[in-house]
């Protein structure tokens, strides 16, 4: 075998250990920081539905109040549908939406609305699980007692 | 360049370009079918076995 062949095979190698190396790091860094969780593998796929006493307006000052850089996310108000869209510079977009009352609880509908991916994992998976613990945190921070059901969604691929 | 290889060289053009775009169809098809039936299957597996309400704060335990 050619040795300059094998020089740039051992090249490649190590550039993808250092970026696999990288990555884990930046994960256990978010993690101790509180800034992500620890999820199944494709919650991208998963809408939330949260059970809370937190309303659609309380969810809104919070987020106002809430820095959203780490996801290069900016949110949009539509007052009217009760829906805040976030939008990732990422290849993402995010919703919160209100769905109604169950039994004298609020129902708020959290998931991914549209993402690119690359052979079928979104771009930058580790911003949209820091939106998605901010938004957990967010609810959790009005109500302590709020439930969650994780939803698979249909999905649509272009 | 006499006009049966410009024929030639446009019958290739052709082909390639052709070739391409029924890749381009056959893949976004083999997605949708894809597509379809993973839907169908989470459907079915969430009919038979419902999401289970969690405490959201249990999340944010032992996650380090």
């Amino acid at each position: 075998m050619n040795p300059g062949l094998i020089v740039v095979f051992i090249i490649g190698i190590a550039i993808i250990a250092v970026a696999v190396a990288i990555g884990q790091k930046r994960g256990k860094k978010l993690l101790a920081e509180g800034k992500i969780v620890k999820r199944q593998g494709s919650f991208w796929e998963y809408s939330e539905l949260f059970t809370t006493t937190a309303t659609y307006e309380q969810i809104v000052n919070a987020v106002k109040q809430t820095d959203f850089s780490d996801c290069q996310a900016t949110a949009e108000y539509y007052d009217a549908e009760k829906t805040i869209l976030f939008k990732s510079s990422h290849a993402w977009n995010a919703t919160v939406t209100f769905k109604g009352t169950s039994e004298g609880k609020n129902q708020l509908d959290f998931r991914f609305s549209a993402y690119r991916t690359r052979k079928g994992i979104p771009y930058r998976v580790d911003t949209m699980n820091i939106m998605e613990t901010a938004i957990e945190k967010i609810v959790l921070s009005i109500d302590s007692q709020t439930t969650v059901e994780s939803h698979r969604m249909k999905l649509t691929v272009k | 360049m006499s006009v049966s290889e410009l024929i030639i060289l446009l019958m290739a053009v052709v082909i390639v370009v052709g070739a391409f775009l029924i890749g381009v169809i056959v893949k976004k098809g083999l997605n949708k079918a894809a597509n379809s039936a993973m839907n169908k299957y989470y459907e079915k597996k969430e009919q038979n076995n419902p999401p289970q309400q969690e405490n959201l704060a249990d999340r944010f335990k032992n996650d380090n």
